[in-house]
């Protein structure tokens, strides 16, 4: 009788395994979402990009549309708006809010802008672009970062420096201009 | 030989099951890499023709600036000394290239492809492919987005997470379906068995009354018989006829105990010394060698179980251990208290129990001894059962039998 009593304790202790088991495969399916591409959901930042402070030269563009969506602020205090090309609709990351505080971004949906910045896709498969200078709605020209690529909140107006992955880095001065 | 049980072929099934979904969902997600390289492979010959035809038409380049694709990151021609010849961000056509990565593939047969992290954070895919324009050879630098590409990897591993966790909810599944199932072959046999018992409780009550009067008449002639007779041979004989007929009377008390239908766990019991003396008094009167127990219980513990019955399963155990022992042995009894149940154990210096005997214990009529009923310990069980308690039986460590039994706790301060 003995023997029934340990069949009852194996019965329970194989069904706590077994629960321990399959959490333990839930949890390794979670694992592989934030390793294998799915993104973290605990990151705000859904575009795997550096938004702050990363540049490219070599994806540098001049472009210029409507603007679809009025500056606000994304996840991580940094802002943005949607700008209208013909065909797609991408996102341009200005700069961090403290640092735009003085600046007139009252802009209008449908508001005429040219913007020329470093172009990436994010994991989200969503295009961003990250401002080098923008010709707002009202013609005033805001300088968001140096030729080289360094945003104006980290002392890119102020000194020289290499940007971009990699063909040719850069090393112009610049300013802020508003 | 031995056919497997519907268990073990359903846990073999499950677990072959197992094995070849963990195959395919982890051979789909290896294949989604390669599958995405050549997507992005394809892209980038298709790419490659393209801004071939364009540069062969027109050798200014002024064509390429035009050329727009979305998933291109950049593009760049390079020339064998390092320099730029065109690039799709103007400030940087006519200088030279910062690294040499361009270099193998104007050696190599097939495109020199690598993974590169931009200045934007964002991971890219790189291939350097020749370019046969008229009078040269230029490497085209071409930098794809991939985005498309990774979405064909991410899909194969939702489809191994979902595959892995449908998997697991089925074990989980199953194995409750499976402990259901025991649960109700379970219920169904202490059904069955209860029908049986109520149909030899029947048996018993019609003994009682038809073998019992008799009984009882038989032995009072035979100790008559005892006291008259004066030749020695048949006083003996008459005294073993009153001797039997005690022994019958103990096998139908035996079985109407067992077959008695009736809620032992409606009661709470302070088992504490008098109790235990109370017993062992009953026990003194029935055992032929009387060996007291050497006692080891705490105070004030009370169990769930009707004190009548509570006594018939110590009197049992206890009759049953002291049966067991040679003359001078020892029956231990101890009581503990844990959180969710009382333990008593019953264990006696004896020779312990055989093998077939463990199993079969507590199985009515099954004895080991000449002149046994077989109904004690089946008894015992019938009382610890209807508590909502375990009996088990096993050998002790240091030799000898041991009855262990578990039993709940009274729920409440019931009054006694």
């Amino acid at each position: 009788m003995r023997v029934g009593v340990m069949e009852k304790m194996r019965g329970i202790q194989c069904f706590y395994i077994l629960i321990a088991a399959a959490i333990l495969l839930l949890l390794l399916g979670g694992t592989a979402d934030a390793v294998w591409g799915f993104g973290d959901s605990k990151d705000p930042n859904k575009s795997g990009l550096n938004l702050e402070q990363g540049y490219d030269r070599n994806t540098v563009v001049k472009i210029s549309g409507s603007i679809a969506v009025s500056p606000r602020p994304l996840a991580g205090g940094l802002m943005a708006f949607d700008l209208h090309l013909p065909g797609e609709q991408i996102v341009v990351v200005l700069g961090p809010a403290w640092y735009l505080q003085d600046d007139n971004l009252d802009w209008k949906i449908g508001d005429p802008v040219t913007v020329r910045g470093s172009l990436a896709q994010g994991k989200d498969g969503r295009t961003y672009l990250l401002s080098e200078r923008i010709i707002s709605p009202g013609g005033a020209t805001i300088v968001l970062r140096g030729e080289n690529g360094i945003p104006a909140w980290s002392g890119g107006l102020r000194e020289g420096g290499s940007g971009g992955q990699g063909m040719r880095g850069g090393g112009a001065g610049g300013h802020r201009g508003r | 030989m031995k056919r497997p049980g519907a268990y073990t072929l359903l846990l073999t099934g499950g677990i072959l099951m197992t094995v070849f979904l963990l195959w395919f969902a982890l051979s789909s997600q290896q294949n989604a890499r390669p599958v995405a390289r050549v997507l992005l492979q394809g892209l980038a010959f298709s790419l490659r023709q393209t801004i071939e035809n364009l540069a062969a038409r027109d050798p200014s380049f002024k064509a390429l600036s035009d050329f727009r694709y979305r998933d291109i990151a950049y593009f760049a021609l390079i020339d064998r000394s390092g320099r730029i010849r065109f690039h799709q961000n103007p400030e940087l056509t006519g200088e030279t290239v910062g690294d040499d990565r361009y270099l193998p593939a104007f050696s190599a047969a097939a495109p020199v492809e690598s993974s590169i992290r931009l200045g934007t954070g964002e991971e890219a895919y790189e291939s350097h492919l020749l370019l046969h324009l008229p009078g040269e050879t230029l490497i085209l630098r071409l930098v794809l987005h991939t985005w498309q590409a990774d979405q064909i990897i991410n899909r194969a591993r939702t489809g191994t997470t979902l595959l892995l966790t449908l998997t697991a909810g089925a074990w989980v599944l199953g194995f409750l379906l499976v402990r259901l199932q025991k649960r109700e072959v379970r219920r169904r046999e202490q059904l069955a068995r209860q029908e049986q018992m109520a149909r030899l409780g029947e048996l018993g009550a019609v003994m009682a009354h038809e073998v019992r009067t008799p009984l009882a008449g038989i032995k009072g002639y035979a100790q008559l018989l005892e006291e008259r007779i004066t030749d020695d041979r048949s006083r003996k004989f008459a005294a073993l006829i009153a001797q039997e007929t005690v022994r019958l009377e103990g096998l139908v008390s035996d079985l109407l105990d067992y077959t008695r239908q009736d809620d032992p766990g409606d009661g709470c019991t302070l088992l504490n010394e008098a109790f235990i003396d109370q017993v062992w008094n009953t026990v003194e009167r029935n055992e032929t060698q009387p060996a007291k127990p050497e006692l080891s219980t705490l105070p004030d513990i009370r169990i769930a179980c009707r004190p009548e019955r509570l006594q018939q399963l110590l009197i049992n155990l206890l009759s049953n251990a002291l049966q067991a022992i040679p003359a001078g042995g020892t029956v231990w009894l101890s009581a503990t208290k844990s959180r969710k149940m009382i333990t008593l154990k019953v264990r006696d210096s004896g020779a312990g129990l055989s093998e077939e005997a463990l199993k079969r214990a507590f199985d009515p009529f099954f004895t080991t001894r000449l002149r046994g009923s077989g109904l004690g310990l089946a008894v015992c069980r019938k009382i610890v059962e209807g508590c909502g308690g375990i009996i088990s039986a096993a050998n002790a460590d240091g030799g000898g039998a041991e009855i262990i039994v578990l039993l709940p706790p009274c729920k409440k301060r019931e009054p006694l």
